[in-house]
């Protein structure tokens, strides 16, 4: 493999400590046009885009998970690691943007030294340069730029200042090592050093940031700060005359303690707001209700847009049934296509909307907080606090969910978090329930059936609680679970660049759970209108269909549940997507309107009604709720093992994972009604 | 009861060769009851002892001596930054023994258990 290496000197990578303002810079670079790619064989993601036009050079870009050092740790540092060094597509990449945060010079420039000392070209790119200046201090370009060998660039992710700079000086070096024809590979292997040696590079680098970032003296500052308002410069010169001057020393010890540190005044913010949000006890207090708004928001704003997703698409299929009357080719447009993106794109505001308030929350820097108030709580269920994440998602989509857990270093907590995701309740779950909770609590106030509702959240929570506890038993402990996690200050996140990331991610899902979901549901409807495509009613149609004929023969085994082969065909048909089961329970049961709100009547009377062959009430408070229970446990849907599988690595584990819960939901249901009863 | 346990586990953790005082223990287990360790600071002044990161009083300022532990921890907290000499601000710590808050220069970072006593410091 190692002889096919070859050297890409088109792409520039980008590469940086987490929170070092990496993301934003890349927007910057490439005007947020950008697509994410997977790297091959592994399932973390990357972006990679050409430069924007504005910009005037030519090369591409190509974005980095975040890591602190060359020597991976977690599945995104691997990621970074091989990108760098022998991408399988694009080669081993020679040119490499730094991006280091200016407040964190000291423990930033240790990735600098790495990547200098392996080999590559570099530019350094220091962003939050102006809260340096702002705080009366600035950075010794030229001393760093000498010490590196490379030009440094100061840049500001706010307003984009320093970008055009950053482009051209990278672009210079790059066009003065064309000629270059000695194809020099970096080479990780310098970077084998013991930990003695890392310790030392450490403090140099600590000693080489001290020198670096320097205080302002009072008659530089004034032309520094001549062009910024008044009020800064005078605090910034009251800053320098309060103090005195034995204070303001160089020496380490004194800076990392005293309050001239560049960052002190935001970090002095954070403390404050930490007091509060990050209190052992009333943290907990603050994040469930943070929480709780969240849910709340998303169900609230996502409904009208859901609505008018759903309105449309069933309208449209309903035009498309008028126009082409009675055909099968009809049928298939309306019935087949149209409903099937329906049921794709009907759950993308709930998702666009998850994504945009865990993004809007990671850039505040509140994320974190939450990770570390939530760690020992998770902890005693196998997981840690970067579980947290992961699970939020999981009650939009496990899809996104799953990929989430890239996150977590240790392989065994990434495990426990996979296999207890899929028990969140989706939204994809949310039509069922409320279908049947409109059976359930018919005639009855809405508080009620919204009770009901609560307790079925709750039931999912439980459920992953339980499983995970018994992983937890089970598994054997592994030595290194990582935590580590850095508090970022907070600070102000930029709003389009959030919008962007929840936008480019909702597109993704999209591209991801969009096919798989689109196929099923056209599988369902290819077994449930052939052979008998011809047939005088829907019903008809339907009972002699392949679905029809499976769902008589595997009758036995719904049976126990208290429901006969229609109910059965509709839980097998949920495996496409959860939400199907409500449309092929209406197929089912032939109701005809068209319209949404008296379907649901429809559906619902029809319901009541309805008896199997020995005469018995379908639908009786047992059987509904061991309806619910079974979709609240089951795994019913095939996207989300496609991405277990492919995550673990294995297919074992999906295939278990699958067996068990629908094994696990079925009896809890066969139970909740042989006790009811 | 409580005390003496205390007074044990401490013992154990701290470099023998120090030697520890047991005023010391009870001083730091008051300390850390009341939340006011400044108190200890001040007393402790001048005494040189070395213990781990996790079982410093809440809100003292220590320095890193040393990292040793779990070589892959260590690796880790070096790619952090954290180096022998730095200041530490043991800030806070979650309830029921949970993560641990700190400030290492201007960074504030949260650290299991494990991995804080990985971190060998000097009061």
């Amino acid at each position: 493999m190692k002889s096919i290496k070859k050297l890409n000197t088109e792409v520039v990578a980008l590469v940086g400590p987490p929170n070092a303002g990496k993301t934003t810079l890349f927007n910057w670079l490439t005007n947020r046009k950008y697509k994410t790619v997977n790297y091959p064989g592994a399932t973390v993601e990357y972006s990679i885009a050409s430069l924007a036009p504005q910009w005037g050079v030519n090369f591409t870009v190509m974005d980095t998970p975040g890591t602190y050092s060359l020597h991976p740790k977690s599945e995104d540092e691997e990621v970074t690691f091989k990108a760098l060094f022998h991408h399988i597509e694009l080669g081993a990449i020679r040119d490499v943007i730094v991006v280091v945060d200016g407040t964190q010079l000291s423990r930033h420039l240790n990735l600098v030294w790495q990547l200098k000392h392996s080999g590559f070209y570099l530019t350094i790119a220091v962003t939050m340069s102006d809260l340096i200046s702002k705080s009366g201090y600035h950075i010794d370009i030229a001393k760093l730029s000498e010490t590196f060998s490379c030009p440094v660039v100061l840049v500001d992710g706010l307003l984009g200042g320093g970008i055009k700079e950053l482009v051209e000086k990278t672009q210079f070096a790059r066009e003065q090592k064309k000629n270059e024809t000695s194809e020099r590979l970096p080479n990780p292997q310098v970077l084998k050093q013991t930990q003695e040696e890392q310790i030392q590079i450490l403090q140099q680098m600590n000693e080489l940031s001290h020198q670096v970032v320097i205080q302002n003296e009072a008659s530089t500052l004034k032309n520094l700060n001549s062009n910024s308002n008044s009020n800064s410069s005078s605090n910034s010169n009251l800053n320098l005359t309060s103090k005195p001057e034995s204070f303001i020393s160089n020496t380490s010890l004194e800076r990392e303690n005293s309050k001239t540190s560049p960052v002190f005044p935001l970090l002095e913010r954070t403390q404050k707001w930490d007091r509060w949000l990050l209190h052992p006890v009333l943290g907990l207090f603050f994040f469930i209700l943070i929480m709780s708004g969240l849910f709340t928001s998303i169900f609230f704003f996502a409904a009208p847009f859901m609505d008018a997703i759903d309105g449309f698409f069933s309208d449209f299929a309903s035009k498309v049934a008028e126009v082409g009357g009675a055909t099968l080719w009809s049928d298939f447009l309306g019935n087949g296509i149209v409903t099937s993106f329906g049921a794709v794109f009907v759950f993308v505001p709930q998702i666009f909307i998850l994504f945009f308030l865990i993004g809007f929350m990671e850039s505040t820097g509140y994320l974190s907080r939450a990770a570390t108030l939530i760690d020992r709580p998770l902890s005693f269920f196998g997981m840690s606090g970067r579980s947290f994440v992961p699970l939020l998602s999981g009650f939009a989509c496990a899809v996104p969910a799953i990929m989430a857990t890239r996150n977590i270093s240790s392989k065994r907590t990434r495990f426990i978090t996979m296999m207890v995701v899929p028990l969140m309740t989706c939204s994809a779950r949310l039509p069922v329930y409320a279908l049947l909770l409109a059976f359930l609590f018919r005639d009855k106030p809405a508080w009620q059936a919204g009770i009901g509702l609560t307790v079925l959240y709750m039931g999912g929570l439980i459920a992953g609680a339980i499983v995970s506890q018994f992983l937890h038993r089970i598994l054997k402990t592994e030595k290194n679970a990582f935590f580590m996690m850095e508090l970022p200050l907070y600070r102000q996140p930029k709003l389009s660049v959030v919008l962007n990331q929840a936008w480019t991610k909702t597109m993704g899902y999209i591209k991801r759970a969009g096919p798989p979901i689109f196929t099923f549901a056209l599988l369902v409807w290819v077994a449930t209108t052939f052979p008998n495509y011809q047939a005088e009613t829907d019903q008809v149609k339907l009972e002699s269909s392949y679905a029809g004929q499976l769902g008589q023969y595997i009758e036995p085994v719904f049976k126990p549940m208290g429901v006969d082969w229609r109910v059965g065909v509709s839980l097998i048909s949920a495996f496409a997507a959860r939400e199907v089961f409500a449309s092929s329970l209406a197929v089912i049961f032939n109701v005809t309107t068209e319209d949404e709100e008296s379907m649901q009547a429809g559906l619902l009377s029809s319901m009541t009604e309805a008896k199997d062959a020995s005469g018995r009430f379908i639908f009786s408070t047992a059987s509904v709720i061991g309806l619910m229970l079974f979709v609240m446990i089951a795994l019913q849907c095939t996207s989300t093992t496609a991405i277990v599988i492919r995550e673990t690595g294995k297919i074992s584990w999906a295939i278990i994972q699958v067996i068990a819960y629908n094994l696990l939901a079925y009896v809890v249901a066969v139970g909740v009604y042989q006790v009811w009863n | 009861m409580k005390l003496i346990l205390i007074y044990f586990s401490f013992f154990k953790k701290i470099e023998p060769r120090f030697g520890v005082h047991p005023w010391f223990v009870i001083l730091t287990y008051l300390g850390d009851l009341l939340k006011r360790p400044f108190k200890l600071n001040i007393i402790l002044e001048g005494i040189s002892l070395m213990l781990t990161l996790d079982m410093a009083p809440i809100g003292s300022i220590v320095e890193l001596v040393q990292l040793d532990g779990d070589l892959d921890i260590v690796n880790r907290l070096i790619d952090m930054g954290f180096r022998p000499g730095a200041q530490i601000e043991y800030i806070k710590r979650m309830i029921n023994q949970g993560p641990l808050v700190l400030r290492l220069n201007s960074t504030l970072l949260a650290l299991r258990n494990e991995e804080a006593s990985c971190l060998k410091v000097k009061i």
